[in-house]
């Protein structure tokens, strides 16, 4: 065997001289993976041709982030990776009608406006995906929140045109409906926006009442369908089955924590169970911790804790929380969008933290009718705070 | 208070990937000193002691070959031989340090064999005579100075644990000295009126868990193992985990009164007593990639560490040399670099040594104040030195650091955060 020599000089430097392997641009690389299964679940809902608007929101990002090169001090190597998986966080909010420009429009700002002018990459205190998303409700109010959204109908999955839409006149949810001949998708409101309707005052719909029970009878698709992801929504909010894959591979690849999602989810929980519903006189008195109430009232009053309603043998108040957690945009937030960790506090319980105003002011903001997409602006409420919340979840010192 | 802390873990910390091959499987293994050593009059980066032997002077082992001028820091001479010279060397710890080269009498000097006294056969002095025999012998214990004032402590910690991955000298210490360390350990509980006295280590070694509990059956000397996480070896943590106590900011474990030694101290500290030898020889971990037997070695203080891997065998080129281990150890440019009493432990590596990644903007993924033993929040600190806001530094207690490097171990964006946290704490103690 040769000998092995020394080399005249070793290499001298600061300890330590191994290091985990993470890495930024591998952080943002995982939430582009994660962006993949609810880019599948969309293309087969809401038909292949949302994948442009995936990309066109992705490009638009690249194309911000190629403009401000100059202007970004350093992190070359996540530069990429990052606008790529803001532009995806962006698509996931938008509606299936959206046309390519929005998306474009959007990611470009959400870049060149909310993480460079904003800060830069590390310090921009608000979600870059979300300020482009913001920007572009105040460009074009309409064109994220339609009134009706479309989705594929049973049988022409992945490959139908939502052209051919019929408005949802009778549609009872995505097995229980045949379709007309030549009509391959439906149109319904999301089904949170026809579940809030029963924290507000009387609407005329068709003279239909909307207490919870009727509608859950007369409005709702089965949960199952909000679970698979065939219900009206954003071409990312829709199946919470793949919201979660690509939620738990973030969280299992340590690229976000645990204690975001748990908390706000676990807030929008509490608050749907005991915020109170309006009931129609008659119709009211049906749960049983609260006997008579709302009979005295007329029209309509209160029922605190809906959770305890069970009517004509169905649990109404089990099914409105199930369809406050899945019935809208809440799960894509809190396991695809908010994770950002540039725009989240520090810590594991500066992320519970978060996530507990994140779900209670989303939930108040829904209930209230205040806008569409309550739950993104709640996002970026947070975010502002995320300094105080550092600032008080700071780990103590021992001994100091 | 106490039993609730107990056996807990600290908070923060990292599990990390211990090295293969193991160099704790070998048995420790004496070497021969090299013909010519330059023994160093400084151990770590405390100011040189005075020679007390002249050029020309023959010296036998154990002969004092300088002390500092309280009459503390004793050096003594690991082999026979004559003073060739007084010269000056590099250490790991500090550059051109005074040193007296011995050419060695005899080719293959190796350790001297102490006799066959055994701890139980020997009177253990009373405090003062004890700490006064240690200091005499060239044991410097940590804390010593605080041992001579109190005479007296609460609570005695060895640790079995050895603070880098790379290493195995206190484990392969206690492994093959067991009786030793442990009768030790009882005398000192005596000799001190401790309260108690802890042996401990990793709670993952269980066959060495229960060996050295048998041994320790009916002294007073608790056997106790904890989560080996990283740094757990560190003296602090070692308080906070065993004795279930906080040491003050910028203090030492003597704040409360425990006093934090090793399995290699308790040793010197047998050899010393028991066998009236003074403290050179010392056992030094020999890792890393470019080492064909990586395992444990007897080392005379003087040696060059290429003399030490020549025994080691070089298996690869070496690219890095780092005395110490892979996460807080200082990286020497060449192998003449000369050991001392301080050195545990080697690391020769060749694969995995790369270049530090290029620093990129933080991600605020919060990594570094999870992971930071002391709850210190890296990244802010690392922050206000880069702006300059250093006395806003003061609040955050930079000084409690203990440079364990888990914070840029585990950086996604490579920052250089221990310097950062390095240099708030230099501007803290300047203050
Ligand atoms: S700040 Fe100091 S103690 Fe904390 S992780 Fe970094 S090196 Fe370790
Ligand atoms: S580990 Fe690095 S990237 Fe993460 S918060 Fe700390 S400094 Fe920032």
């Amino acid at each position: 065997m040769a000998a092995v020599r020394w080399p005249r000089s070793c290499e001298v430097r600061d300890p330590p001289y191994i290091h985990s392997g993470a890495s930024s641009e591998q952080t943002y690389w995982l939430f582009c993976v994660a962006a993949v299964p609810v880019m599948a679940a969309g293309a087969w809902v809401f038909g292949y041709g949302i994948v442009a608007v995936y990309v066109s929101a992705a490009l638009g990002a690249l194309l911000g982030e190629r403009v401000c090169r100059y202007f970004v001090s350093h992190g070359s190597r996540s530069r990429f990776p990052h606008a790529m998986a803001m532009g995806l966080m962006l698509a996931m909010t938008l509606p299936p009608t959206v046309g390519l420009g929005i998306p474009l429009v959007g990611g470009f700002l959400g870049i060149v406006i909310g993480k460079v002018v904003l800060g830069g990459m590390g310090n921009y205190l608000w979600h870059p995906a979300l300020v482009g998303w913001a920007l572009v409700h105040l460009i074009s109010p309409g064109a994220l929140a339609p009134a009706r959204w479309p989705f594929l109908a049973a049988g022409h999955g992945l490959t139908g045109s939502l052209e051919a839409v019929m408005v949802g006149a009778g549609y009872r949810g995505f097995g229980l409906t045949v379709p007309p001949p030549g009509v391959e998708a439906w149109s319904t409101p999301r089904p949170i926006d026809r579940l809030i309707g029963a924290y507000s005052a009387p609407v005329a719909d068709g003279g239909a009442d909307r207490s919870l029970l009727s509608v859950f009878r007369d409005h709702l698709p089965p949960w199952s369908d909000t679970v698979w992801g065939v219900a009206g929504g954003g071409i990312g909010e829709t199946c919470a089955v793949a919201v979660l894959v690509g939620g738990l591979v973030l969280i299992f690849c340590r690229a976000s924590r645990w204690q975001l999602p748990v908390a706000a989810l676990g807030t929008v929980a509490v608050l749907a169970a005991v915020w109170p519903v309006r009931v129609d006189a008659g119709l009211a008195g049906g749960a049983p911790g609260a006997p008579g109430l709302g009979q005295a009232a007329s029209p309509a009053s209160a029922l605190w804790f809906p959770i305890l309603s069970v009517r004509e043998g169905f649990p109404v108040g089990v099914a409105a929380v199930l369809f406050h957690l899945t019935g809208g945009g809440l799960l894509t937030a809190c396991f695809l969008i908010a994770p950002d960790p540039v725009s989240t506090p520090l810590s594991g319980r500066g992320h519970l933290l978060f996530g507990v105003g994140l779900g209670a002011l989303a939930f108040v903001g829904r209930v209230s009718g205040l806008t569409p997409g309550s739950v993104y602006w709640a996002i970026l409420a947070m975010n502002t705070v995320v300094p105080v919340i550092d600032r008080i979840t700071r780990r103590r010192v021992p001994g100091a | 208070m106490f039993m609730f802390t107990r056996g807990r873990s600290f908070d923060g910390g990292r599990f990390l990937a211990t090295p293969a091959p193991d160099s704790a499987a070998q048995p420790i293994r004496s070497i021969d000193a090299p013909a010519t050593l330059r023994v160093p009059l400084a151990q770590a980066d405390e100011p040189a002691a005075e020679p007390r032997v002249v050029t020309g002077q023959t010296v036998a082992a154990n002969d004092l070959l300088g002390e500092s001028p309280g009459g503390a820091g004793r050096v003594h001479s690991p082999v026979s031989g004559t003073v060739s010279r007084l010269a000056r060397v590099d250490t790991p710890y500090q550059q051109d340090v005074p040193a007296i080269e011995i050419a060695v009498a005899g080719a293959g000097a190796s350790e001297p064999s102490p006799g066959e006294r055994t701890a139980d056969a020997a009177d253990w002095p009373a405090v003062g005579e004890l700490l006064d025999r240690l200091g005499r012998l060239g044991v410097d214990l940590a804390e010593s100075a605080w041992l001579w004032k109190v005479r007296r402590v609460d609570e005695i910690i060895i640790s079995g644990l050895d603070c880098d991955p790379a290493q195995s000298a206190h484990l392969r210490t206690l492994t093959s000295y067991a009786d030793e360390v442990v009768s030790t350990a009882a005398a000192l509980h005596d000799v001190f009126g401790a309260r108690r006295t802890w042996l401990v280590l990793d709670s993952a070694r269980r066959r060495l868990l229960s060996a050295l509990a048998e041994v320790a059956r009916g002294c007073p000397v608790r056997v106790h193992g904890v989560v080996s996480k990283y740094p757990q070896g560190m003296a602090n943590l070692l308080v906070r985990t065993v004795a279930g106590a906080e040491v003050p900011c910028e203090a030492t474990p003597a704040a409360v009164a425990v006093w934090v030694t090793d399995a290699c101290a308790m040793m010197d500290v047998f050899r010393a007593v028991v066998q009236e030898q003074a403290c050179t020889w010392q056992t030094v971990t020999v890792a890393g990639d470019a080492v064909s037997s990586p395992g444990n070695y007897r080392v005379a203080p003087g040696s060059t560490i290429g003399s030490l891997v020549r025994h080691a065998g070089l298996a690869k080129t070496p690219r890095q040399i780092i005395v110490g281990g892979v996460m807080n150890g200082i990286a020497v440019p060449t192998g003449d670099v000369v050991l001392t009493k301080r050195t545990r432990c080697v690391t020769v590596r060749c694969d995995g040594v790369r270049a530090p990644s290029e620093a990129m903007a933080c991600l605020r993924c919060g990594e570094c104040q999870d992971v930071c033993p002391v709850g210190l929040d890296p990244r802010g600190l690392l922050e206000l030195a880069e702006r300059n806001r250093l006395e806003l530094a003061v609040r955050r207690h930079p000084q409690v650091c203990l440079d364990c490097g888990l914070c840029d171990y585990v950086c996604p964006s490579s920052l250089p955060l221990m310097r950062g946290v390095r240099r708030c704490r230099e501007h803290v103690s300047v203050r």
